[in-house]
């Protein structure tokens, strides 16, 4: 029996390696909480319209949102390939490492997101096909090189970062509504904590891969504990805009008022620590404050989805 | 090369002040000051309930009751809470009058002597403020003006508690320069100035002199200016524990505050705006609002003289440049 007509023998841990290189490509985690958070959206959209939320849209939605969220962490990953292999969190990703080839990223990447804006475009609606591109393009073009340039990265990434709900909802209702304003306006402010949170943690990280953001370039981490206790604040005001609007009742304006508190003692107890960012007992509160911020906006979009009013 | 020793910017000790004449601590005093100020505190409770349950003229005479001083009223009704508001405020005003001998007679400080002596003056001026308004039948500036006056007082007594207190008796402040614009000290001035004005718009509601809404416009204003300056504190002043902690409380009091703020509202204005009588959730959320915001505007007063006393702002930036120069002075 010659060796050509045998079945490859392919190894399973190999089957294995390779699915989670795409996964780490299309960075699973995050683009499965943009799915969570578009969900929420697609629900709320649905209320609104007084229509089932379980349907083909919402397959198509969360299919055609995900492909794009996956397709943009891909071509990311393309282009900060080099800055990866300089940081300890990111060395061990497929590019940085040489388990796959740049090229067939990119194509991975553009194909993802192209093909699910285009799905979104035609399955759906335009409006959200349109929007998602145009997310996809600032997360890429703007935010991307502003990492090695200026700390203002941060403000410039939570626009394309606060899109996912506002997809979710356009993807439903087909047009901009307040509902959706106000799902943005959450995961905007939401965002600066928890990054921050990540560069303070991650910062001599950071600081090797030649990223900008703020707790890397400021040595005493005061203007960064300075932002963290405004967002926090802030997010606690912003997160009741859902029970103002009529989207959800006073068991969420409850919760969310003490998710809120809960986030910003976590964002106190690391302001008001009198130690800079480089030392462990700050970096203990930051990692305290991550994961607040972690478990916060699962529970508020679970806290709206449970205690709706619909129109 | 390691160093130690303070941190940039640190200086000590701090000359001048209100430490210019040293005294001695005095603990039973210091103790005696914060009984007076948790019973004011307790007292204006007992009169933020007179007027959440309308009972201001339940006892229509004043200085005395149903026309006896020493005669005990059937305390049923209104009668309980202006009557007993009457005797909590008697209690307080002799406490006072103890306090105001006591730091004469214990304490070397002139400028504490003329406090407690102040608080003796403001808790008598508030008490013939609260007879005018029963006798000119609850005018809204005056019952207004007896509000503030209270908050004023219960300020006054917890400073006097503070400025009893060991710490600052017998500590050296280490100080640290304050070279940001608007300095600390502005914003915690403005936070007081602000407070003040929401404390008579809110007054100035409750006692029918005003609409809802200047109160609640202005809480926006309040919910900003403190957040400014409990931000500063804690973000730039962590080093120091002095500061740190009461911005800490008043940001904490702004939350609670603008929560019963919310109660208040819902209770009084949305959901019993027709209501026969005084509801329990509007007595109990509007009590607890103004008890909450009396310890707001003393947080804020204390946050400002620890603020004066570690963080003062640099002696160039106080003195107009041209005044900088003795010669020209």
């Amino acid at each position: 029996m010659s060796v050509a007509s045998q079945p490859l023998p392919v190894p399973r841990s190999s089957m294995v390696e390779l699915i989670r290189d795409y996964a780490e490509l299309i960075k699973a985690r995050v683009t499965s909480l943009v799915v969570m958070t578009a969900w929420c959206g697609y629900y709320f959209g649905c209320l609104k319209s007084g229509s089932s939320s379980l349907s083909w849209g919402l397959f198509h939605a969360l299919l055609g949102i995900g492909m794009v969220a996956g397709g943009t962490a891909a071509l990311n990953e393309v282009m900060e390939h080099d800055v990866d292999g300089d940081m300890r969190r990111t060395a061990r990703r497929p590019l940085p490492t040489g388990r796959m080839r740049l090229a067939h990223a990119a194509a991975v990447g553009v194909l993802l997101t192209v093909g699910g804006a285009l799905y979104l475009g035609f399955a759906l609606n335009s409006l959200t096909g349109w929007l998602s591109l145009l997310t996809s393009a600032v997360y890429l073009l703007a935010y991307t090189p502003l990492k090695r340039v200026h700390p203002i990265c941060t403000f410039v990434g939570a626009f394309p970062g606060a899109m996912p709900g506002v997809l979710g909802w356009t993807a439903a209702r087909g047009h901009l509504e307040w509902g959706a304003l106000a799902m943005f306006a959450i995961v905007f402010v939401w965002q600066f904590p928890h990054f921050f949170s990540i560069a303070w943690l991650y910062r001599e990280d950071y600081a090797a891969g030649g990223i900008r953001m703020l707790p890397v370039v400021e040595p005493d981490g005061r203007s960064t504990a300075r932002r963290i206790l405004l967002y926090s604040i802030t997010l606690i005001p912003v997160s009741l805009m859902p029970t103002w609007l009529g989207m959800a009742g006073r068991i969420y304006l409850g919760g969310a008022l003490m998710l809120g508190i809960a986030m910003l003692y976590a964002g106190v107890r690391l302001a008001a620590l009198d130690a800079p960012p480089a030392t462990a007992r700050s970096k203990m509160r930051a990692r305290q404050l991550l994961q607040a911020s972690v478990l916060y906006l699962p529970l508020l979009f679970v806290l709206m989805m449970l205690n709706p009013v619909s129109s | 090369m390691a160093t130690s020793g303070p941190p940039t910017g640190l200086h000590s000790p701090k000359e001048g002040a209100l430490k210019a004449i040293s005294t001695s601590y005095h603990s039973r005093l210091h103790a005696y000051a914060i009984f007076l100020a948790v019973i004011t505190l307790f007292l204006i409770v007992a009169g933020a309930l007179v007027t959440s349950n309308d009972a201001g003229l339940s006892v229509p005479d004043w200085p005395t009751t149903f026309g006896s001083i020493y005669h005990m009223p059937r305390m049923v009704g209104g009668v309980l809470f202006e009557h007993g508001h009457r005797m909590v405020a008697e209690f307080v005003g002799f406490n006072t009058i103890i306090l105001a001998v006591w730091t004469w007679v214990a304490d070397k400080r002139r400028w504490l002597r003329y406090l407690a002596v102040g608080a003796l003056a403001t808790v008598i001026i508030q008490g013939i403020l609260g007879g005018l308004t029963v006798l000119n039948f609850l005018p809204p500036a005056v019952s207004s003006a007896h509000a503030a006056m209270g908050q004023t007082f219960f300020c006054i007594a917890v400073c006097i508690a503070m400025f009893t207190g060991r710490n600052w008796v017998e500590e050296v402040p280490r100080v640290e320069l304050d070279t940001h614009h608007p300095s600390l000290f502005t914003l915690t001035v403005l936070s007081i100035i602000v407070l003040y004005v929401q404390l008579i718009l809110g007054a100035m509601f409750r006692h029918r002199g005003l609409s809802w809404w200047p109160h609640v416009v202005h809480a926006a204003v309040v919910a900003i200016v403190l957040t400014w300056t409990s931000v500063r504190a804690i973000s730039q002043y962590s080093r120091v524990p002095a500061v740190k902690k009461p911005a800490i409380l008043m940001l904490s009091l702004l939350i609670a505050q603008l929560c019963l703020g919310f109660a208040a509202f819902l209770t009084k204005v949305i959901w019993a705006a027709d209501a026969a009588q005084p509801e329990l959730p509007m007595v109990v959320a509007t009590v607890t609002h103004v008890a909450v915001g009396a310890l707001l505007l003393a947080t804020a007063v204390v946050l400002a003289i620890e603020v004066w006393r570690y963080v003062p702002v640099k002696f160039e930036e106080r003195v107009p440049s041209g005044e900088r120069n003795p010669l020209t002075a």
